[in-house]
């Protein structure tokens, strides 16, 4: 018997309104330990992806399956386990300004209940795993850019998840500093860990040679594997008639919200995403 | 586990210092709310029990027709007896009383000695003050009793503290009510203004796993800190307006006022602003926004 992919979306549908989808009917797999860029312009739907992995959101319609176990099936309860199984890096790196980079990690290792005496023993391991240990005692604002995105990937690292996902990590970052994060990525990856990159940037990709899901409104439009090459998506949304297009608003809108909406970390359930 | 209180007590203490002047406004309004709710139920207490204090001394004379015969005036007395309320009724003879008068008012009564104008009374005494007008109404409508001022009330001051008491009852809930809105509003406020001054930790507590107590736990501190800190600048409060009270009052002959319940007041207030800071701030962490919310 086969053995069941460790992400797979089957025909996942995600609408935020009448007018605005993030995702039309996307299908992927992903296996335990690939690394896998999504890749396309803002409002794609590759942000979407990485929310829907985290429990962010939930789809509209289909299904996601995570290690095998359907996400419509967790509970809003349950969903501070299930993040404790993934490290998520958000786009904005999203540090604490007023504390340094080690009380950064060592702050996200308190909330999910680590002892101090932890916090001091494992924390200096986890900022050499992503070469920022030398900055430890540095507050983010004396940090370049590239310097920050480690902090933030630190962080995601303090549960040793199996699987990282990645918003837009080198979004914010010019190609030297993206280099740097990339490889930090590919060595996870090669350490075994399943890694998801949500990126617009194409010759990242090219340079990193990873599989690579092209998106495009909504929809999956070209797979890449590792080898360079190219596969039909697993999935393609009938065609509609041309009266049919004119009267989804689906069809006239395809985008993520562009704000970063409010989120209430107290209701955990469904709550949509941070950009 | 202390590590783990600690945690949550340094994220309270964080929050709490982060918007100081929204604390402080809801400290204070919490702060009015309770001196309110606490001054009012305090006078209402304490009204009450002085009340409840003269009922033993509270009379009610009853005098019977000149002409009712002796039978018609034992049945009178044992009428009284059965009314709802009536703790007791003592008879004095028309010669009785006639012989106390002429004790107490000689000159008057001089001349008088043939004439004996007293009637046959009856003295009542009552269990419970709420029910002094409704015996009143039902004796007064007795044949045996006589026709004009035939029942004598020995004070009206008692519905005037009836009437006070009820006034006092309905006046603290209602200001009550409106001060307790208020307060609840600025908690409710200061609790959401912490959110969103702490969304970037909030964020990372909820993108890294943290349990939900984890989050909610330290806003629900600061909130019950809001209610207790306000009941004790509420007790603070009651306490210095008791003692301008009782400066006021020690001029004024008879006047009474108790002592203040100083540990009994700080424990009530405490623990009901406790749970009024509870009760906004879970309100406050439970209001959720919807935006984009996918269907």
């Amino acid at each position: 018997m086969a053995q069941e992919p460790y992400i797979s979306l089957r025909k996942v549908e995600v609408s935020y309104n009448d007018y605005v989808a993030g995702l039309r009917g996307v299908s992927l797999n992903v296996e335990k330990g690939e690394f896998v860029f999504l890749c396309g312009q803002t409002g794609s739907g590759k942000s979407t992806i990485i929310r829907l992995l985290s429990s962010q959101i939930k789809p509209t319609k289909g299904e996601v399956i995570l290690n095998n176990r359907p996400l419509s099936q967790v509970t809003p309860e349950e969903i501070p386990e299930l993040r404790r199984q993934i490290g998520i890096v958000p786009q904005d790196f999203g540090l604490l300004p007023n504390k340094k980079v080690w009380e950064n990690v060592g702050y996200a290792m308190r909330a999910i209940g680590r002892t101090k005496a932890e916090v001091r023993d494992q924390v200096p391991t986890i900022l050499e795993r992503v070469n920022i240990l030398q900055r430890a005692d540095a507050y983010p604002t004396e940090l370049s850019g590239g310097e920050q995105q480690r902090v933030a990937i630190a962080r995601a690292l303090i549960n040793n998840p199996p699987l990282l996902l990645a918003d837009e990590p080198t979004g914010n970052l010019d190609p030297a500093h993206s280099d740097e994060i990339i490889n930090i990525l590919l060595e996870l990856n090669a350490q075994g860990t399943t890694i998801v990159v949500a990126t617009h940037d194409v010759n990242q990709v090219e340079r990193a040679g990873k599989r690579v899901i092209m998106m495009n409104a909504g929809l999956v439009d070209e797979e890449i594997d590792a080898t360079g090459t190219h596969r039909e998506p697993a999935f393609v949304p009938e065609m509609s008639t041309p009266e049919e297009t004119s009267s989804n608003p689906l069809n006239v809108l395809i985008a993520e919200p562009l704000s970063q909406p409010t989120v209430n970390p107290t209701e955990t359930a469904t709550e949509p995403p941070h950009a | 586990m202390l590590d783990r209180i600690e945690f949550l007590l340094s994220e309270a203490i964080i929050s709490l210092r982060r918007n100081r002047g929204m604390t402080f406004a809801s400290i204070v309004a919490s702060a009015l709310a309770l001196v309110i709710v606490g001054g009012f139920t305090l006078t209402y207490v304490g009204l009450s029990k002085y009340v409840n204090e003269q009922v033993s001394k509270f009379e009610m004379k009853v005098f019977a027709r000149q002409d009712a015969t002796p039978d018609q005036v034992t049945n009178l007395g044992n009428q009284i007896k059965k009314l709802e309320g009536v703790n007791g009724v003592s008879f004095k003879s028309k010669a009785e009383v006639w012989a106390e008068w002429k004790k107490e008012e000689p000159a008057i009564t001089a001349g008088l000695e043939l004439d004996n104008p007293m009637p046959d009374t009856y003295t009542v005494t009552f269990k419970n003050l709420e029910k002094v007008n409704e015996v009143k109404g039902l004796v007064s409508n007795m044949p045996e009793v006589a026709p004009n001022d035939g029942v004598q009330l020995s004070g009206e001051v008692q519905d005037f503290l009836q009437e006070v008491m009820a006034s006092l009852r309905w006046l603290g809930l209602a200001l009550g009510i409106v001060t307790l809105i208020t307060g609840g509003i600025l908690i409710y406020n200061t609790i959401r203004l912490t959110m969103n001054s702490r969304r970037k930790e909030l964020r990372i507590m909820e993108l890294v796993g943290a349990a939900k107590s984890t989050v909610r736990i330290p806003l629900l501190i600061e909130g019950i800190t809001h209610g207790v800190l306000g009941a004790l600048c509420a007790t603070l409060i009651l306490w210095i307006g008791h003692g301008v009270i009782l400066k006021v009052m020690s001029g004024i002959p008879f006047s009474k006022v108790a002592p203040f319940p100083l540990f009994a007041t700080m424990f009530s207030l405490a623990l009901a602003g406790a749970i009024y800071g509870y009760i906004c701030s879970n309100l406050a962490i439970r209001e959720n926004p919807k935006e984009a919310t996918p269907r």
